[in-house]
């Protein structure tokens, strides 16, 4: 159904041509490439050992931990819990054993599943084993970047690369990048956000309009207006 | 970037230290919820122990009620701000000076307010609504009216696109003075609401059943029995001549006192939500001018919202089952970084007015989005009965009865524990229930899935959603900041997905599509983005 509605753009009607200097080339839709077709990078292959390294080194701060409870409560006052079950604390050092286990486990299946791609207008993550997402952030929607490293980040040279869209928000983030390829993301998105302004700039008249909404040549995205205006009976029904 | 000569320091009205004193108040009085209560519970038992004390109370209460003044005062002295020709600069600050420097292009709406005390005075309380976060930021409390006119003005200078308004206001300036900010721009009026809608209002505040809740166990509490027995005692009195008519009637005489007690606690509670909504929305105008929309209420507190139409990321429709007697809707228009839900506001921060439209019928609300989406997305309807919603797939049902029937499993788990502990008589009672709830999760997951729905054409995407009422939150698509399909397992079996479309106001959640036409919508709102030379907003 979407299929039918993205015909090919018909060109502008004489009443709707652009000024001189605006150039708007058309994009045939159905040449625009689908997520689901692209070549996924695979994040740093070093990402899965350090996110194993992370949580190895919890999993032996949750058992220090565990077993300083265990000690005071058990081996120096034992008779605090009476009435509990005597299986109790064998069933609960297996909860935690199994839960550090996992935890060292999963990223080796977690990772594999992430991947990015960097197009043209946009910047593709995928992300999920059970629940799976891929995220889209076009270039020109995204307001500013930011590099993060932990520690055990930069000890196996990787960064994390936040894309932050408009109106706020905590900004979404790509962990697991080596360092340089993130620097270098970091600056192509930098490079095209400023680009992006440029083009905006350039097709404002040349009359001091602040507003780029206001400004009247900013208005048309041509080729969409006048598909509207030659098929106005397609998206009747839908 | 280079500040007239011509603007000056202001400083706002001393009326405004009644502004300054009621934040203090009001963060002093969270404070004492939060915590601050304990010690002086504490310091009950010293009172107790020392009579003495009591007589230096006053004073502690005195103290307690100048410090906010004195803060205030202070808080006010140091308020300075300044209207220049670009940029509005505010100073203030006691011990930590804070400087915000805010240009007017960044501006997304004007909201004037307008208490009891500032309309005595001829002031008002401006706010600049900005991008930037969701709090409140650019705010002059009780500034005099010829100058929030001026820095309306400025603002509005600098919008040619909004047609010839600046010019036009300019002359007005003086006697805009009578009824609020700008009042004498007439604009064409959109809409003007009466008594009779304040009523219907009230009628449809969610709070309605919960304040006649309230009252029922308020009622209940003061043991209303005792109060009742003289007036049926009077009642019975009253009517000796005629009880003989009435006497084999005793039940129904009952059923009728109940019914009364009733209705009675529903208009006690129907009054409330009646005069808050004349509180609220007494004398609702709505216009439009120019490309902008200006909203006027307020019984004692007066406010007026100012919005631009193309600074609107989504309209929110949303229609309870009142108003869909009434056939009426409720309209919402979010400006960039407006939350979605209040729930989400952390306490303390204040948010500012949204363009809020109470009551309208359903031409007008189709007309409105027509002005604010430009005449754009015409295929998109923002009525929730619209025939041109596409349904979402019915596994939905299936994954929400899933859903639901999770969330209560732990509750019937519990009691199925605790009858197996105790009396193990009750356990098949309680199965029953479990049983007898699925076909109830299933039915409301079908109404859900019923009421959920999306419509689109070549310029914007609409989403429906609700149980009993509906909403519907239509966007533009080359206002999106990003898009994210996501699958869960039973949707990859079943080759479905979720739409989730994040908007500077929040995200915009369209479940349970097919998955190629996820992915479509998903493309073609990304084409629209990209192929846009407008900024996002």
């Amino acid at each position: 159904m979407v299929a039918e509605e993205r015909g090919p753009a018909t060109p502008a009607p004489p009443g709707l041509e652009a000024p001189g200097n605006f150039v708007n080339p058309e994009i045939p839709l159905d040449a625009l490439p689908g997520a689901e077709t692209v070549d996924w990078m695979p994040l740093h292959p070093r990402f899965a050992r350090r996110l194993q390294v992370g949580a190895f080194l919890r999993s032996v701060a949750y058992a220090a931990a565990a077993g300083g409870l265990h000690i005071t409560v058990l081996v120096r006052n034992p008779g605090t819990f009476t009435a509990s079950p005597p299986w109790l604390p064998a069933f609960l050092w297996t909860l935690l054993g199994t839960f550090c286990a996992w935890s060292v486990i999963w990223p080796l299946i977690a990772v594999t599943r992430r991947g990015y791609v960097v197009r043209e207008n946009d910047l593709l993550y995928k992300s999920g084993v059970l629940w799976r997402s891929v995220k889209a952030f076009p270039f020109n929607r995204v307001q500013h970047t930011k590099l993060d490293s932990t520690p055990l980040d930069r000890r196996f040279d990787l960064a994390g690369l936040s894309v932050f869209p408009a109106g706020g928000g905590r900004g979404n983030r790509i962990r697991g990048l080596g360092r340089e390829t993130a620097e270098r993301l970091r600056a192509y998105i930098s490079e095209r956000i400023e680009s992006g302004a440029e083009t905006a700039e350039q097709s404002r008249p040349a009359a001091e309009s602040v507003s780029a909404e206001a400004a009247p040549v900013a208005m048309p995205t041509p080729a969409a207006d006048a598909a509207d205006h030659a098929e106005p009976a397609a998206n009747g029904g839908q | 970037m280079n500040p007239s000569a011509t603007g000056d320091w202001w400083r706002s009205s001393p009326f405004a230290i009644v502004f300054f004193a009621g934040n203090i108040v009001r963060t002093a009085g969270r404070a004492l919820i939060q915590g601050a209560l304990l010690p002086l519970i504490a310091t009950v038992p010293l009172v107790r122990d020392n009579p003495g004390i009591i007589g230096a109370l006053p004073l502690v209460f005195g103290a307690v009620l100048l410090l906010p003044l004195v803060a205030a005062i202070v808080q006010w002295a140091c308020f300075r701000f300044r209207i220049a020709e670009d940029r509005l600069l505010i100073r203030h600050g006691v011990f930590k000076k804070t400087a915000l420097d805010l240009p007017y292009e960044r501006v997304q709406g004007i909201n004037a307010r307008r208490s009891l005390v500032d309309r005595l005075f001829g002031l008002v309380t401006v706010t600049l609504d900005t991008s930037g976060s969701v709090q409140t930021e650019g705010r002059l409390p009780s500034i005099g009216m010829e100058v929030a006119d001026r820095l309306q003005r400025r603002v509005t200078a600098l919008r040619p696109g909004l047609g010839g308004l600046a010019a036009g206001g300019g002359s007005s300036a003086g006697t805009a003075r009578g009824r609020g900010l700008g009042a004498t721009r007439d604009g064409r009026m959109l809409l003007k609401l009466g008594p009779a809608d304040m009523v219907r209002i009230g009628l449809a505040n969610r709070n309605f059943i919960f304040v006649a809740a309230l009252i029922g166990v308020l009622g209940d509490l003061l043991r209303p029995g005792d109060l009742l027995d003289p007036i049926l005692a009077a009642v019975e009195a009253g009517l000796d001549s005629a009880a003989s008519a009435f006497t084999g009637l005793g039940t129904l005489a009952q059923l009728a006192l109940a019914a009364m007690v009733t209705a009675s606690i529903a208009g006690v509670a129907l009054l409330l939500t009646v005069t808050s909504a004349f509180l609220r929305h007494h004398d609702f105008t709505l216009r439009y001018d120019g490309g902008r929309f200006r909203s006027r209420a307020g019984l004692l507190t007066q406010r007026e919202v100012l919005v631009e139409a193309p600074k609107i990321q989504q309209l929110t429709v949303s229609q309870g089952l009142v108003l869909r007697g009434f056939r009426r809707y409720r309209l919402r228009a979010l400006p960039a970084a407006a939350l979605l839900s209040p729930d989400a506001v952390p306490a303390g921060v204040e948010v500012p007015d949204v363009l809020d439209v109470p009551l309208l019928g359903g031409r007008l609300a189709e007309h409105l989005r027509t002005l604010v989406f430009a005449g754009k997305a015409k295929g998109v309807s923002v009525l929730p009965r619209c025939r041109s919603f596409k349904r979402v797939s019915p596994w939905y049902i299936r994954a929400l009865a899933v859903r639901y029937c999770l969330v209560v499993a732990p509750v019937f788990g519990l009691l199925l524990f605790l009858a197996w502990a105790r009396v193990p008589v009750h356990t098949s009672t309680i199965l029953w229930w479990w049983a007898g709830s699925i076909p109830i999760m299933v039915l409301a997951a079908w109404q859900r899935w019923r009421r959920q729905g999306y419509a689109y054409d070549r310029d914007g995407l609409a989403s429906r959603s609700g149980f009993l009422g509906s909403e519907v939150k239509a966007f533009l698509m080359r206002k999106v900041q990003s898009v994210t399909v996501k699958q869960s397992p039973l949707q990859r079996r079943k080759d479905l997905a979720t739409l989730h479309v994040q908007l500077a106001c929040g995200i915009i959640t369209t479940p349970y599509l097919e998955h190629s036409a996820a992915c479509a919508l998903r493309d073609y709102i990304l084409y629209r983005v990209e192929s846009s030379r407008r900024r996002w907003h």
